[in-house]
């Protein structure tokens, strides 16, 4: 036999089960005969030519001995009263209402579930759909999850009984009397008639906790993969629109773009499937969840196997393509690298050399973010990064006098460093006696990864006065900063180059002086 | 809704009636009686049957006994009682007397 064929015979015979169960031995013995009158059918079917039974099959002898509901209209049992006992009999679940629909009868469905207006639920998916089109999603997942009302009984479970305390204490004593019976059978003796009462008592009690415990459990798990659910949807959709602001306390992703390695892939079709896979890979397990919690939920029993498979295909093939599309630009990537640029330009001579920092960034506004030990900034209005540059006053040990501009880019998993070197951009330029400085480097926000470092060299002779401008302190290292910015300010002031490095014009004559 | 209801109800008597006349020519199961009933297009689905056997054995009108088949698994055969002949009278002279009264009425 078939799978499918099974399932479905299975199916079948479990309703007309159901159906029959509140008439006891009869209906035990109604089953035997429908059971086997269903063998008989298929016996038909299995010839030489065929050993199977089909899903057809199966459908047709179903089609022959008909469906509960034609029982019923048949008129067996006696019309209606049929549909109240299982309205009764069977907690209510969530189908999707096509009778009432607009779009897929989820809001119709829901509102039978909860007993509210549907026009109210309408309202609110539409609410939701401004909230980044989440009303869609949700209406969506809902439109494929849920299963359609198809029959009179689903339709009747749909609407099912209110739930209130006392249907549900109705349910848990209906539990709790299917125990008892089972005790009476056990305890026939009159001796354990004495302790029955206490017995009971203690049955129920432990009954009614272990019902409560068990809903809450269940409940809890719903609602807990509902929620890790959506949650990731969220995040991932998230990172993949831009829409980072709503999480405030992830600051860093403000505005900065989720850092793909598109440089990595010699071909932009290559990332991109990449970026696709990783999405398939990451969304599917997702759904999985939420379709789960849905389920538990709303206690819906139906098995989307087609959808299922497809989505484990899809999740598999996905996989694949990740890992092809990796190796195949594994050449691309190394352990740890580093880039280095030096450019080095000779300076005119002045008798006064006046430094300047030209402050590039325009005033525009700048938000700043440190990752790991490197600090940037980033301006939203060119979506580029500012850095600044370590710069350091040396002794040229010479007579020329030079500017050495060193580009570092340093990244783990990148392997032609060399070739993104001319991305940061900086500039300085002389003016007659007066250096001007970039305050920032800059770079395109893509390069984000590169960790760019600029390291400017400004090479000065022994004895050439030097004056240094206020925005210099903020760009020198540790021990310059402290030398020429603290009590003893050089900033503003005409100092010389000597042997230990910039000196007070005044100070070094006073101290030569001394020497002499 | 309602009229819905007294077809079906209408429809579970006769039936009813008729299972017990093709018992009254000879013992059969549940297919025969299937086969018969179908081609006089009294049911549309086999279900409806089975509850209908049950009920009628259980009110004693008839019984069953397990028969060896030449193909496949024994057969459930169906035996009308003393009850239930007495009964069969009983409906054939009220059906016919009600034939009789609607036709009157309709031709009226």
């Amino acid at each position: 036999m078939d799978e499918d064929a099974f399932h479905k015979l299975n199916h079948y015979l479990e309703s007309l089960k159901t159906h029959f169960a509140s008439e006891g031995e009869t209906g035990k013995e109604i089953m035997e005969d429908i059971e086997q009158r269903i063998a008989e059918l298929l016996e038909k079917k299995i010839t030489d030519g065929k050993q199977a039974v089909s899903l057809e099959d199966v459908n047709e002898a179903i089609g022959i001995l008909g469906k509960i509901e034609d029982f019923v209209y048949e008129g067996t049992n006696g019309g209606n009263r049929e549909y109240e006992q299982y309205g009764r009999r069977d907690s209510r679940r969530f189908y999707r209402d096509e009778d009432n629909n607009y779009i897929g009868g989820v809001a119709a469905g829901m509102g039978a579930y909860f007993d509210i207006d549907p026009l109210w639920l309408r309202l609110a998916f539409i609410a939701l759909i401004f909230l980044h089109g989440l009303g869609i999603l949700i209406y969506a997942i809902l439109w494929i999850v849920v299963p359609k009302a198809r029959t009179t009984n689903e339709k009747l479970q749909m609407h099912g009984i209110p739930v209130t305390l006392s249907t549900i204490k109705d349910s848990v004593n209906a539990e709790y009397d299917k125990v008892k019976a089972g005790l009476h059978n056990i305890n026939r003796s009159p001796g354990a008639e004495r302790t029955r009462n206490a017995l009971e008592n203690l049955f129920r009690a432990i009954g009614l906790v272990f019902v409560a415990i068990f809903k809450f459990i269940i409940g809890t798990i719903g609602v807990v993969f509902l929620i890790t659910g959506t949650f990731f949807l969220a995040i991932m959709i998230m990172f993949l629109l831009g829409f980072t602001h709503v999480f405030g306390q992830f600051q860093f992703w403000d505005g900065v773009p989720f850092p793909f390695m598109s440089h990595f892939f010699q071909n932009s079709a290559h990332y991109y499937l990449l970026v696709i896979a990783l999405v398939i890979l990451v969304v599917i397990p997702i759904i999985a969840l939420i379709y789960g919690g849905i389920k538990i939920l709303f206690n819906i029993r139906t098995k989307h196997n087609v959808l299922r498979a497809f989505l484990l295909v899809t999740w598999v093939v996905a996989l694949v393509f990740f890992i092809s599309i990796l190796a195949m630009n594994s050449t691309n990537f190394a352990a740890e690298t580093t880039g280095k640029q030096t450019s080095h330009i000779e300076m005119k001579k002045y008798p006064r050399l006046y430094i300047e920092v030209r402050d590039n960034s325009e005033d525009k506004k700048i938000t700043q973010y440190s990752i790991f030990d490197h600090e940037f900034e980033y301006s939203q209005y060119d979506k580029s990064l500012y850095t600044q540059p370590h710069i350091s006053l040396v002794n040229s040990e010479g007579t020329d006098m030079s500017v050495t501009v060193e580009k570092r880019i340093h990244n783990v998993g990148m392997k032609n460093a060399q070739d993104f070197l001319d991305r940061i951009n900086y500039r300085w330029e002389q003016k007659d006696s007066v250096i001007y400085i970039d305050k920032y480097l800059n770079t395109s926000d893509k390069n984000f990864w590169m960790f760019a470092r600029v390291d400017v060299d400004l090479r000065i002779p022994e004895n050439q006065v030097v004056i240094l401008s206020d925005g210099m302190c903020d760009l020198m290292n540790f021990d310059q900063q402290y030398q020429y910015c603290n009590d003893s300010a050089l900033v503003g002031k005409p100092s010389i180059m000597t042997a230990d490095g910039l000196m007070l014009l005044k100070n070094q004559k006073s101290n030569s002086k001394k020497n002499k | 809704m309602d009229f819905e209801n007294a077809k079906a109800q209408m429809r579970k008597g006769v039936l009813e009636f008729c299972i017990l006349s093709i018992l009254s020519k000879g013992d059969a199961y549940a297919t025969d009686i299937l086969n018969k009933l179908k081609e006089s297009q009294l049911i549309v689905v086999e279900g409806t049957l089975y509850p209908l056997l049950s009920r009628q054995k259980n009110s004693g009108l008839l019984s069953y006994r397990w028969e060896e088949s030449t193909q496949g698994p024994p057969r459930k055969y169906y035996a009308l009682t003393e009850k239930g002949s007495e009964v069969l009278k009983e409906l054939e002279s009220s059906w016919r007397e009600l034939i009789d009264a609607v036709d009157s009425i309709l031709k009226k």
